[in-house]
């Protein structure tokens, strides 16, 4: 039932992207249903005017002038059916819609599952339903309008045919129920093979495969997995051949009785030889026509959980819009006793943590490996909320604030920040979409994000300086080494217009040279701005007015560099067993 | 036809010759079922005709004879058509088998710099696609052409006994239309060619609004708009030639179906006047109708099956484009087919040990670039010997690493194992003995154990034992060496660090000779990388350890540091040596990051 009115849902969806199309679509499949039906009559008329030796040629004409129809009727079909494509009302929703969902939509698995299976069928699989069920329209047009004309002879003939399909009906239904489970896991099965194949023609993992010498186990596995597939869709075709043949049996058995009772009214003079010849035509058609619809039906019943999938998917809420906006000139960060789980999590991930980020302030969030520093980062960034506690940003609870002004006078490093794969001005451009697109002095102050980011001098060597495409994806792109995008993303962050600052480990692959003058210069960018930093590497947070150490989810130790160490705890552990790397020798020669 | 249309059949011939040498049986009996199938509907034809006609010029044994031929014949037909799905999913599953394998093991084949090529790459990829699907579909289109083949052939050979002419005018109707389609399906094909980058970027674009690795950055950044304005700017243009494309199909499809309709007319207007003559019976009519019918749609089930075929076949050639691309004879001993028949052998020098590997000499040009990425570089790396190699972003560390494993072939000079080129070598062997962890190493969507021995053998007692020295132990425990890992199919997910250790252990069971380390500890905290570097350094004693790291309180405990800078070894020696040239690259690097730690503790 569910399905039933998603696909009324879904015609409606059809119908406001573009009633005119649409309309002309469901009018051009009916009239293509009904046209072979009057060719059939008129050929009727046809045979008996030859019979009768008189001149067939009106007829003729007549019949000249219904194949022109038929003919135009198709092509505006085709035109309106691409015509209506072009419009791709539906895979514009799903997309916008991608682009409006809350962003913790694509922390919560469901949800980003449905979006993966929504966005992989928008194509292919809006076309299918729309296509089973238009076709479904016009075979049960035929059917009735074929099933009109073999009852002009005798009633019972339709019948028959009914009567022999319903078996049919029945037995394909099952089918697809039946199968159902089994294609999922084909289906499972298939996308593990081509993960394979992924693995095996990526530049990134090859090179790992050959030197460890992978191959041949994943050359195993695939075998494995492809045979076990291929069992598993042998028992579903057999199946389905058995039954293929119970119902060519049974239409066999009903074109017999068709005929036989045709021959019957033929010879005891009750329809004419005209009249059998074109009933025997219709005897098949109409058969064809039950078939096809079933096999339709059936196709439109395997889409529906797809139209259920888009609907669904289209009717989860957006992101709040409205909020309180606020003085953003200084910005003043306080946590409350914030303590938060993952959906569907039962551990905490952070716990009753608290403390402020004054205007100004540098802070260094530091912590193993799994303490939940990216989780603090997700919260302070309104992704997700607390489960309990607050975040006061200037006074005002996270939960209010207007979640686009408040992100907009952000910047942000993220550890795995995104290789666009565009050319260097749009990568750092993208830091600030307005600034980028609006301002004259756009380029200027680009150049300037990547002085202070010293991406300046890897743009120096790139063959169209700024204009140069990285990455790899498409052609003509020069690849980066890791150190070097990071140096991008942090120019992007640079570029921004931002009050407050995260970075999240930003110089991980960044030689030392580079990141201390990194580092200079960010304290010099974030001068009279409030920033937040993530880092592994100890020495680097001397730099910070406040250290904030988790562990296990708790804040356990707070404050300046000096006071942490002289503390002795969790920090000055740490801190010790890096310096222990440079040792005792390590004197400044 | 063009050149390039033949060259495009040619591979449509290596996949039907594929099938009937390797699978004779399959290949032949399909073609017989399709030959009995086409002939019973000729059966039916002729049955139907002798029916009518019996039933016209009274009962008796005629009608009886033809009505249990007719359903017979019919029977028949059902048997067939039952078992045609069955041979063609056989012979499916093996081109599906087939040809993603022989993919599989070129890709292996195909030396490392290739795949630095984006045309390269293109390749690939579209060979991967089209190996998998377009196969499937080539074969469809193949059985779907020949069966109207024979069907036609046997309604023509009972409709010429009627009249010939009828032939010749149906025949003729139904040209124009099959040369109109295939020069549709030829456009089609150059639309998705040449949109292929517009298609990617399209798909990019798609990706960077709603998969979750981009979707955090890309609404911080509030960029998102401006990706779905792009999108959809995109989409327009693609969709707009395709339409043209669609609808020029249509307007030619009024022009074909016309033809058809016409010859259709005219047949019925021969026919009458022939039955106004006396020269055919009433029987004669009824079968002709039934095999106009079988006619046309044979007919069109051809042109439409050889025209997607003709187009099919045009994405084929990409797969054979790629099988048949050169595995350059200079690397032709980088061959790492597993298992495949072109194994090739090296010269024959059997590798025990690494004792030595050594650069004489070698400098290494990408495809293409001007300066070099490594300049005259001259190297030893002794067996048990422990290396750091250091230098800025850019400076040709990776490149070194690639060469060293026989990833890439020096441009000018040699690198040599134990004496030997190690062009001369088996890389197989070679592989034996020395391996290596990336910065971008693979996170296995396989089980726990299988992502440490990737196709070793299991040996638990050696895993735990490794486990335990990459501090991995409790990880292990938690989650047993049978639990499924990556969340792509259903495993659990593990964090970037653990990723990192494991990948790390991947290397160590191998227990190889020689072992590289490109950045392992890039993700790890700072305790972590502590305690690996430990345990490294308990492990050098029984193998060499080349190691690539920034940070240098880790590359200090190496036996011997190498300083690049573009391309070139401008320092080396132990830590100490090092530390006491004055003005020293290494040196200067090394207080910078110390004083750091240095202050904190004065302090």
């Amino acid at each position: 039932m569910k399905n039933v009115s998603a696909l009324f849902w879904y015609i409606r969806r059809l119908y406001f992207i573009s009633p005119m199309l649409f309309i002309t679509l469901i009018i051009s499949s009916l009239l293509i249903a009904v046209l072979p039906t009057l060719e059939m009559i008129l050929l009727k008329e046809l045979i008996m005017e030859i019979q009768h030796k008189e001149s067939f040629y009106s007829t003729l004409a007549l019949m000249a002038a219904l194949a022109l129809i038929l003919i135009l009727t198709m092509c505006i079909k085709s035109i309106s059916m691409s015509k209506f494509w072009a419009l791709e009302g539906l895979r514009g929703d799903v997309v916008t819609k991608a682009s409006l969902l809350r962003l913790d939509a694509f922390e919560t698995p469901q949800l980003y599952d449905l979006m993966q299976r929504v966005s992989d069928g928008i194509g292919f699989r809006t076309k299918s339903i729309t296509e089973a069920l238009l076709n479904s329209i016009t075979s049960v047009a035929a059917i009735i309008s074929t099933s009109l004309l073999l009852a002009s002879a005798s009633p019972w003939i339709p019948v028959v045919i009914l009567m022999f399909s319903i078996p049919y009906m029945i037995l394909k239904y099952r089918h697809s129920q039946e199968t159902y489970d089994v294609e999922k896991e084909i289906t499972k099965n298939q996308r593990f093979l081509d993960y394979l194949l992924k693995l095996m023609s990526e530049r990134e993992s090859i090179k790992e495969i050959k030197v460890l010498q992978g191959g041949s186990f994943i050359i195993k596995k695939w075998i494995t997995t492809f045979q076990e597939n291929k069992e598993k869709k042998n028992q579903v075709l057999i199946r389905q051949s058995k039954r293929a043949f119970s119902y060519q049996l049974l239409t066999l058995i009903s074109i017999s009785i068709s005929f036989a009772i045709l021959i019957y009214l033929t010879v005891n003079d009750h329809i004419g030889l005209a009249t059998l010849i074109v009933m025997l035509e219709t005897v098949f058609l109409c058969q064809a026509n039950w078939e096809g619809s079933t096999q339709h039906f059936s196709q439109l019943y395997g889409h529906l959980f797809y139209a259920a999938d888009l609907r669904a998917f289209l009717s989860y809420p957006d992101e709040e819009k409205q909020g309180i906006s606020f003085d953003d000139s200084r910005i003043h960060i306080r946590f409350e006793n914030v303590s938060f789980k993952y959906p569907q999590s039962e551990q905490y991930a952070l716990r009753n943590v608290s403390f402020e980020i004054l205007p100004g302030e540098k802070a260094a969030l530091i912590g193993v490996n799994g303490a939940g520093k990216s989780t603090l980062v997700k919260l302070l960034l309104g992704i997700f909320e607390p489960t309990e506690g607050t975040i006061y940003i200037n006074g005002i609870d996270l939960k209010d604030l207007d979640k686009r002004t408040w992100r907009n006078a952000v910047g942000v490093v993220f550890q795995d920040f995104v290789r666009y794969q565009f050319h260097v001005a749009d990568n750092v451009g993208f830091g600030d979409i307005e600034q980028y697109r609006d301002s004259d002095r756009a380029m200027e102050k680009i150049v300037q994000a990547s002085e202070k980011s010293f991406l300046d001098q890897i743009v120096k060597n790139l063959p169209y300086s700024y204009q140069t495409r990285l990455g790899k994806y498409f052609d003509g792109g020069v690849e980066l080494s890791g150190g070097q995008w990071q140096k991008v993303a942090i120019a992007r962050a640079y570029f921004r217009r931002f009050r407050f600052l995260i970075f999240d480990e930003p110089t991980s692959a960044i030689d030392p040279k580079s990141e201390v003058r990194l580092f200079q210069n960010f304290m010099e960018l974030t001068r009279e701005k409030s920033a937040l930093f993530i880092v592994h590497r100890l020495s680097t947070t001397r730099f910070a007015n406040r250290i904030l150490v988790l562990d296990d989810g708790r804040l356990v130790e707070q404050g300046t560099f000096q006071e942490l160490l002289n503390r002795n705890g969790e920090f000055a552990r740490i801190y010790y067993a890096q310096a222990e790397l440079y040792g005792k020798e390590g004197e400044v020669g | 036809m063009t050149l390039k249309s033949l060259k495009s059949l040619k591979s449509l011939y290596f996949v039907m010759k594929a099938i009937f040498v390797e699978k004779p049986l399959l290949g032949f009996g399909t073609v017989a079922v399709f030959v009995l199938s086409s002939a019973m509907i000729s059966l039916q034809l002729q049955s139907i005709k002798k029916v009518v006609d019996a039933l016209f010029h009274g009962m008796g044994m005629n009608l009886l004879i033809w009505l249990t031929v007719l359903i017979l014949s019919y029977l028949t037909l059902i048997l067939a058509n039952t078992v045609k799905p069955l041979l063609e999913f056989h012979i499916r599953e093996w081109l599906n088998f087939k040809y993603p394998l022989e993919f599989i093991q070129k890709s292996l084949r195909t030396p490392m710099v290739s795949f630095d090529s984006p045309e390269f790459y293109d390749k690939l990829n579209r060979a991967r696609e089209d190996s998998q699907t377009k196969m499937a579909d080539l074969l469809r289109l193949t059985l779907l052409m020949f069966s109207a083949i024979f069907n036609v052939f046997a309604v023509v050979a009972t409709l010429i006994q009627i009249h010939p002419w009828l032939i010749v005018m149906i025949a003729a109707s139904s040209f124009p239309g099959f040369y109109l389609t295939i020069q549709t399906g030829k456009k089609t094909h150059a639309v998705n060619r040449y949109q292929t980058p517009e298609w990617r970027l399209h798909y990019y674009l798609n990706r960077l609004i709603s998969t979750k690795e981009n979707a955090r950055e890309v609404r911080v950044l509030g960029i998102q708009d401006y990706l779905y304005q792009m999108w959809s700017k995109l989409g327009n243009t693609i969709r707009n030639q395709t339409r043209d494309i669609e609808i020029q199909h249509a307007k030619r499809t009024i022009f074909t179906d016309m033809l058809a309709k016409g010859a259709n007319l005219v047949c019925l207007a021969i026919l009458g006047s022939m039955f106004i003559a006396g020269s055919i019976t009433i029987g004669s009519i009824a079968l002709i109708f039934r095999a106009i019918r079988y006619f046309q749609e044979n007919m069109f089930q051809f042109m439409e099956s050889a025209s997607q075929l003709y187009t099919h076949s045009l994405f084929i050639e990409d797969i054979f484009v790629f099988l048949g691309t050169e595995e350059e004879k200079e690397t032709g001993r980088d061959s790492t087919s597993h298992g495949a028949s072109h194994n090739r052998t090296g010269h024959g020098h059997r590798l025990k040990r690494i004792e030595t590997i050594e650069f004489q000499n070698v400098s290494f040009y990408y495809p293409g670039a001007a300066t070099p990425a490594l300049d005259q570089v001259n190297f030893v790396w002794r067996f048990g010997e422990k290396i750091a190699l250091v230098g800025e972003n850019g400076a040709g560390k990776s490149t070194f690493v690639h060469l060293l494993l026989g990833l890439y072939k020096p441009t000018t000079g040699q690198v040599r194992v134990n004496g030997i080129p190690l062009e001369e070598l088996n890389l197989q062997e070679y592989y034996e003995r020395i391996t290596a962890t990336f910065q971008d190493f693979n996170k296995y969507s396989f089980s726990f154990r299988e992502n440490i021995t990737l196709g070793r053998k299991a040996n638990d007692q050696l895993i735990s034992e490794i486990a335990e020295q990459m501090n991995m132990s409790d990880l292990l425990r938690e989650r047993g060496l049978n639990a499924q890992l990556g969340s792509e199919f259903g495993g659990g997910e593990l964090s970037g660090g653990q990723w990192q250790k494991l990948a790390i252990c991947r290397s160590l069971y191998r227990q190889p000779d020689m072992i590289i380390m490109d950045e392992p500890t890039a993700s790890l905290d700072p305790i972590a990388e502590v305690e690996i570097f430990k345990n490294i350094a308990d492990l050098s004693d029984s193998m060499g350890v080349l190691l690539i790291s920034h940070r240098l309180g880790s590359a200090k405990q190496a036996d011997r540091i190498i300083f690049l800078e573009k391309g070139r070894i401008v320092e080396e020696g132990s830590h100490d040596t090092l530390m006491e040239i004055p003005m020293g690259k290494y040196r200067d690097l090394y207080n910078i990051q110390a004083e750091w730690y240095k202050e904190g503790i004065q302090n």
